[in-house]
């Protein structure tokens, strides 16, 4: 439900970009999307040109990668991804696990274009 | 492998020789810009999509970024935090979906500490002051922040309340989210820790169908367990449910209105002091 105001920041920090380097066009973006970041892909999808028209920037591609959700066991140590979300190992079936993974939501590059 | 793009250029000739390539990823077509070390001035043709279109050639740079898309409130969140830090206040953030029962749970929690503990209260609503008024006249000071259409609170935002809010005593500042069960959890305000709400009307299954904010809190708190003989409510269940998603939580099961419960909840925070 906010994917408007995560579409509003990632231009707010592309913005800055383009005002403290003159002559630079971004021409796309890529961002990193966890699955368990709460923000849904399509409805970003939706977001970010309107949040971008209502910008000083010009049109830019967006693209957005999904990161699956990844746990490491505290017991085995082992590393497994995680299905639906019951957090457990895949090795040894512990609920002892922190998470590796699923929770980014980062802008990971940019191309840009310079005059 | 392409450096630019990370096609495999040695396979794509139209990549190499003709400056036109596509690719597909998941049902849509996007064109991936390239850097090239010939003599510009020359056409460049591109698809896009639904649409072609010409253009003249420029240079393009790949910039790696790696930055949190909320960078901006975490940077004022970590002000918030530092700030409360000094001051040697805890701060918790209730986080639950409307209706779960955070306003009747602080209403009982300021009566219970008053006179105790020096509390404060910063209350987010998309409008209205209801709940405001509802805790006012308990003994800690309380701001409304009313978002209009966002559904979240955001660190600026508790930071502009904290001036108001904070008294030179205060040792427990409450920050009741709006509520919504799903995006509060993205935005950190300089809170020690999230709390989550998950009133038993709701339904055992929450925690699942809405991981992201039951994992990220410390503690789970179960409101209006004195309606549990009126639901088809599986608390074993509930509970199986919620340690599913965060193995270490705590979790409290309490009715604001019956009380019962609310006495380990008060000692807990007392506990946090």
């Amino acid at each position: 439900m906010h994917e408007l105001s995560i579409a509003e920041a990632v231009i707010k920090q592309l913005e800055s970009y383009a005002g403290t380097h003159p002559g630079c066009t971004v021409k796309k973006v890529t961002l990193e999307v966890g699955v368990i970041s709460g923000i849904d892909r399509s409805a970003l999808e939706f977001a970010f040109p309107l949040a971008l028209e209502a910008s000083s920037l010009d049109k830019l591609a967006l693209e957005i990668i999904t990161v699956p959700v990844s746990v490491e066991c505290r017991d085995c140590r082992a590393k497994s991804a995680v299905d639906k979300f019951m957090l457990k190992c895949a090795s040894c079936s512990s609920t002892h696990v922190k998470i590796c993974s699923g929770r980014e939501l980062k802008i990971k590059s940019m191309e840009i274009e310079e005059a | 492998m392409c450096k630019n793009c990370g096609c495999d250029a040695s396979k794509d000739k139209m990549h190499q020789n003709a400056h036109e390539h596509r690719h597909e990823h998941g049902g849509h077509y996007h064109v991936h810009e390239h850097h090239h070390e010939h003599e510009s001035g020359h056409e460049h043709h591109h698809e896009h999509g639904e649409h072609q279109h010409d253009h003249q050639h420029s240079e393009t740079t790949h910039v790696e970024m790696e930055m949190n898309i909320l960078s901006e409130n975490d940077r004022i969140a970590a002000e918030n935090r530092a700030l409360l830090k000094s001051r040697g206040i805890v701060t918790v953030n209730l986080i639950s979906s409307p209706g779960s029962g955070k306003t009747a749970l602080l209403e009982k929690t300021l009566d219970m500490l008053k006179g105790d503990v020096p509390c404060a209260v910063i209350v987010g609503d998309q409008r209205s002051d209801e709940d405001a008024k509802r805790l006012r006249g308990r003994g800690a000071p309380v701001t409304q922040i009313e978002t209009d259409d966002s559904c979240h609170l955001n660190a600026g935002q508790v930071a502009l309340a904290l001036e108001k809010t904070l008294q030179p005593d205060t040792k427990l500042l409450f920050i009741e989210n709006v509520g919504n069960l799903v995006c509060p959890a993205a935005f950190d305000l300089g809170e020690d820790f999230k709390i989550a709400l998950l009133s038993a009307p709701e339904g055992e299954d929450k925690p699942l169908k809405y991981p992201s904010l039951f994992n990220t809190a410390r503690a789970v708190i179960i409101t209006k367990i004195d309606l549990c003989p009126y639901l088809d409510w599986d608390i074993e269940k509930c509970r199986r449910y919620i340690r599913g998603v965060n193995p270490d939580v705590l979790l409290f099961e309490l009715s604001s209105r019956s009380e019962k419960g609310v006495n380990s909840w008060i000692s807990y925070l007392k506990t946090l002091l």
